[in-house]
Parts: structure tokens; sequence; C-alpha cells
């Protein structure tokens, strides 16, 4: 289970994220939305644990264990994995090398043996075809010279072969067309199961029409402003956030 | 100009040329040899006051020269350790291995056809005139063996030869010397790789003699050790429309100072060399390359990387020159630079000299360090800090390395250089 409770991030001395408080528990699917600037990306990359974020109060735990305290690696040898907004490309390391070193990695950790060659090249041949992502892409760069449509593919393509257990998808909807979409959120659609939560942190609620959230959340001025049901997106897609933000406060 | 306190004593010098003159094998040119010695003896060892050296020192070196000089009448060399490269090297290399202690050619290899070697006393003079380089004419005077390898005309591609150049762990200052002279329209392929042990100290030249048509690919691997020298000058002649694709691997060493020359002296003549120099902590790797650009018609293409390290330093200087008849020539560099820590040091300076209109040239040189958001995305899927480190610095690499052909070459020098690396530090946070 991932409990935040009244997370205080700052940024550069600017406080981001003003006392978020969020409970997802295995099996779920949050969205996340808010308009921009309103912290989403911040909550993401601060569970992920990137540099430059600055947690000045409050706690973020999955299953028991203290994320915040945690590396980068370890976060993910815990379970958690973070699609990116804007997928890094990295030429010379290839897709299939950094999933191998990643699973390795991840196995060493776990007390267990390395992944052997053939079961590994089964394992990435199975996911790259639920992503309907042809296999030429294995062996290319990470993310070097892909599509934004491809990048974002790819995301959920290594999310399909890490086999997370808290899945946060930052904004993968956005520069996506709707076949890019539909494929997507078919892959994300197919790897919900009862072990796994996915938090989706979405501005539009396009996305939602392909994923159905167990729970929305309205993330305002770095606070959780309103939850509800998947017809809290279609609420928001009508009426705007600014007419939800009042209620709230 | 010249430091002349870096410089042994002019009587010193000739009094060891005098004592090496004795031992020198028959047929030996001490003529020429005489003439290089005479003209070092007048400029003697270029200091830091002279814009080629000015990032490195000599002082240290010809400190060893001077014991050298006393100590060269028993000088029965004994190779240094190899270093772990090496064993992997020379076991990579399918071809057959020609090997050059302190500068003695040792018997043995069996050549394919087309490969002959050519008496050592023919490699003086050397191609260059003297008084071109201080280091060059050092060699001259007082080399006594060396490999003269010359492939016969339209021969055709032999597989890989593998030159092996060890130093030699004793107080002497080594001068290897190698020529490689290619007849019209041949095909040559060869490893060059120089060995360094602690302490070990050597000025090797090499030449090449590329005639008309013929096809070059020359690889240069230098592994030194803690406390070991190496000076190398590495020039080539290419004729009409001869080619040659040059890759220097340098590991770095307490000292390495690499020249490539290449003169494109012949119509439509085209090179395109490649450099990979790393800097672990406590080595200084200077590599200088100067292009020539005299036929018409004449390419080059370089591409230059170094990865230093905290306590490491870099020198890349890589000069372009087009000379007046050189129309049409085409000429483009880029020089990459990626800085592990702090105190980790590269002194770059591309230069272009152009001499004639209708030219197309193009230079770039950039430095930076690791990128950050690369190294969260490695670890956010898992990967440990170091570990993404060092797939970022073998991307770096690889395409530098990927020019060998050798695969298993290739995978034994990114591990080298990723030892060498994380023995110094420079893969922790």
């Amino acid at each position: 289970m991932l409990e935040i409770r009244d997370l205080r991030v700052s940024v550069a001395g600017k406080e981001i994220l003003k006392g978020l408080s969020l409970t997802v528990r295995p099996g779920e699917v949050h969205a996340i939305m808010g308009p921009n600037g309103s912290g989403k990306s911040t909550l993401s990359h601060v569970l992920a644990g990137r540099d430059g974020y600055e947690v000045t109060g409050g706690t973020a735990t999955w299953h028991g264990r203290d994320l915040l305290a945690l590396p980068p690696e370890e976060r993910a040898w815990a379970g958690v994995f973070l699609g990116f907004q804007y997928p890094v490309e990295i030429p010379g390391v290839s897709n299939v090398y950094l999933l191998r070193a990643a699973l390795n990695a991840k196995r060493r950790h776990a007390g267990l043996p390395e992944i052997d060659a053939i079961g590994f090249l089964k394992l990435v041949r199975e996911k790259a075809k639920l992503m309907q992502m042809d296999e030429s892409f294995l062996n290319r760069g990470v993310n070097e010279g892909f599509s934004g449509g491809e990048k974002k593919r790819n995301e959920i393509f290594q999310l399909a072969v890490l086999e997370p257990t808290l899945a946060l998808l930052d904004e993968t909807d956005s520069g996506l067309d709707i076949d890019a979409l539909k494929v997507v959120a078919s892959g994300v659609n197919s790897l919900r199961s009862p072990e796994r939560a996915f938090v989706l942190v979405t501005h539009y609620q396009r996305l939602l029409g392909y994923i159905e959230p167990d729970f929305v959340h309205v993330l305002a001025g770095g606070r959780i402003v309103r939850t509800g049901d998947k017809s809290l997106a279609t609420e928001l897609e009508a009426s705007g956030y600014d007419a939800l933000r009042a209620p709230a406060a | 100009m010249t430091d002349t306190a870096l410089t042994p004593g002019a009587a010193q010098m000739r009094a060891a040329h005098a004592r090496l003159r004795e031992r020198l094998p028959a047929g030996w040119p001490t003529d020429a040899s005489g003439v290089a010695l005479e003209s070092f003896l007048t400029r003697g060892l270029p200091g830091t006051d002279i814009e080629e050296w000015r990032y490195t020192s000599l002082a240290a070196f010809a400190g060893r020269l001077a014991s050298a000089l006393e100590a060269s009448a028993e000088a029965a060399a004994q190779p240094a350790a190899d270093p772990p490269l090496a064993a992997a090297l020379r076991a990579a290399v399918p071809g057959p291995v020609l090997c050059l202690t302190d500068g003695q050619l040792e018997p043995g290899a069996d050549l394919p056809a087309g490969l002959q070697i050519r008496p050592a006393a023919r490699l003086l003079p050397g191609l260059a005139p003297v008084g071109i380089s201080a280091l060059a004419d050092l060699n001259a005077a007082f080399a006594r063996d060396g490999l003269n390898l010359a492939v016969a005309a339209n021969a055709g591609p032999q597989g890989v030869l593998l030159i092996h150049e060890r130093a030699a762990s004793a107080t002497t200052v080594g001068q290897p010397r190698v020529r490689l002279s290619l007849a019209g329209g041949s095909h040559l392929s060869v490893v060059l790789l120089a060995t360094g042990g602690s302490a070990t100290t050597s000025n090797a030249v090499v030449e090449v003699d590329a005639e008309a048509g013929s096809v070059l690919h020359l690889v240069q691997l230098h592994e030194g050790a803690a406390g070991a020298q190496r000076i190398a000058r590495t020039e080539l002649r290419l004729g009409a429309g001869a080619s040659a694709r040059v890759t220097s691997v340098d590991l770095g060493s307490s000292l390495s100072r690499q020249d490539v020359v290449v003169h494109l002296a012949g119509d439509d003549a085209s090179v395109d060399v490649a450099g990979l120099c790393a800097g672990p902590s406590g080595t200084h790797v200077d590599h200088h390359l100067d292009l020539q650009h005299a036929g018409r018609h004449t390419a080059s293409r370089t591409l230059y990387r170094s990865v230093v390290d905290s306590g490491g330093r870099v020198v890349f200087n890589g000069r372009i020159v087009v000379g007046v008849g050189a129309a049409g020539s085409d000429a483009a560099l880029t020089n990459r630079n990626l800085l592990l820590g702090p105190g980790a040091e590269i002194d770059t300076k591309p230069e272009l000299e152009i001499h004639t209109d209708d030219v197309r040239c193009s230079h770039g040189a950039t430095t930076g360090q690791l990128d950050p958001a690369a190294l969260f995305y490695l670890r956010s899927r898992g990967v440990p800090a170091a570990e993404a480190r060092r797939l970022l610095i073998g991307a770096f690499a690889d395409e530098l390395l990927a020019r060998i052909g050798l695969p298993t070459a290739e995978a034994a020098l990114r591990n080298r250089i990723h030892a060498l690396l994380e023995a110094a530090g420079g893969l922790a946070q």
C-alpha cells in the first residue's frame, strides 16, 4: 500500500507540495489530475527519487517501507516504476541492455541468480509484441531517435518487462495521437492486476476514457482538493479546474 | 624557444652515442644516426614555452634520458611485465604477432604472402627530414633496430597483424621505430599495441608510406602503468587516392604523448582519424593531431573523445591545415570530452589553417559531465548508480571502440577502461 501523509516538497526553495496525502492500495488505479503547475510531476518525481526535490515534511511509504529514504534504484527494487513524461534518449545503451541490467540488479538484490539469456529474450519479445513494438526497437539505443509516441510506448514496454508493483505514469498521454494512446492504454490495462497499483498523472480526461480509474483526485495548489470516482474526471472536463477549486477551499 | 636545462649536455649525449655506435649492427647507417643526433643537439627537448608542449612537461623524461645515457652501455633490457590488457589483446587479434621489445624486433612470426620484413638498417634516414621533430631526431639518433614492413603492390587484405611494442623494465629509454610501406593498391590492417610497465620510458616513431590507391587500417592502443612514460609520433604520408583509417586508444600512463601527423599528399587521398583518450587519476595523456591537406580533393574526418577522471588530465590539439594547392578539400573535426569529477582536466584546442578557397571545413569541441537526466533514468529502472555511470561511459567510448572491428578486443578495452576508472574511484558517486 502506498501511503503518503502530509507530504511537503520544495524545489529551489519554493514549496510545491503543501501537505499532500494519498492512499493507494494494491490493484487500484488512481488518476491524479490538475492544472499546470499544481505539483503533479513533482509528486511522481519525488516518489521516484529524483534529485533537486527537497522533502520538508511528511512521509511516503510503500508496503511500510520509507520510500523517501531510498536511492532511486532501491525504490525500483522495492517495486516502484516511473513512466517519464519526457523519456530520456540514451544513445549507445540499447533497450535490451538497460532492461537486462535493471532486471539482474533487482534479482541480485533479492538473492536470485541472473536471468538466463534465452529466458530474457523470450520475455522481452513477448512484451514487445504486447506493445506492438517492432523487435528492431529492442536493440536500438534507449529512446534514441524515437518519436514521441514511440517513447511513451517504450515506457510501457519497460513497465511490462520490469513488472513493478507501483507504476507512476507521469503524463503518459501527452503528445500521443489517438492510435498510440490506444496502444499505451491497452498495454496498461493488460498489466492491471490485484498486486499492482497505478497512479496516472494527467492533465486531460482523454486517457481515462481508455483506462478506467478507481479513484480520481484533483491536485491544486500542492494539495489534493477533491477525490471522487471516474465521474469526477468527466465533470472536470465539462467544468474545468477553476470551478472545482472553490468548493474544496 | 628551447629549455636547454631539459636536455642532457651535448658532451654526455655524444659520448653515449659513440658507445652506441660500437654496438650497432653491421650496415647500420651511422651517418644518418649522427646527423639526427646533431640536429637534436641544436634544438634540445622542447620546453613548455613552445606552444605544442605547453601542457606537457618533458622535465621527468629528460631526467630519465640523462640517467639512461649513463647506463646504456650494458643495456640488456628485459621487457616490463605486460599490463592486463596485453594478453587479452594478443588473444583477440587473430593474425601474426610481431614483437618489438625495447625497440628490438624479436624473430619468429610467419607473415602472410605479400608482407615482407626489410632490413631495419633501411629505417634510416626517416621518411620525414631531420629537424622536424626533436623527439623524432632523438629516436633516429639512438634507434638500433626496428620493424621495417613492406606490403607488395596490390596485395589484398591479409587479416589483422599485431605489432606489440613493449617497453623495457631496465633504466633505458626505448627508441622503437616502425615503418609501414604500402605499395600501390595494397591493403594493410595493423593493430599496434604499445605497453609499458612501472617506470618504463620510450620514444616511438611510426612512419607510414602509403602509395597511390593503397588502403590502411591502423589501430594504435596504448596502456602504460603508473610511472610509465611514452612519447610517440605517428606520421603518415598518403599518395593519390590512398586512404587510411586511424584509431588511437590511449589508456594513459604518467605521461603519454601521441602525435599523429597525416600528410594528404596525393590528390583524392583521404583519412578517417579518431582517438579515445582515457585519463584515470594520476595520468597525463596528450594527443596532438596535425592534418595536412596538400593534394586536391583530399578529405579528412576526425573524431576525438576523452573521458577524464578526477586527478587525470587529457590534452587534445587538433590542427587541420589546408595548403595552397589543396582545392576541393573537405575536413571536419569533432572533439567531445567527458569529465567524471572535480579535479579532472581537459585542455582542448581545435585549429584550422586554410590557405585556399574552395574548401569545406568544420570543427567543434564540447566538454561536459555525465548527463544527470540519463543517470536518473537508468537508476529509476533499477540500475545501480555505479553501473549506470559505467553504462554511460561505455556508451560514450563505444562509438570509437567499435572502429577497431575486433569485438573481443573492443570488449577487453571497454572492461579495462572501466577497471581503470573504477580503481581510481571515477565510478563512485
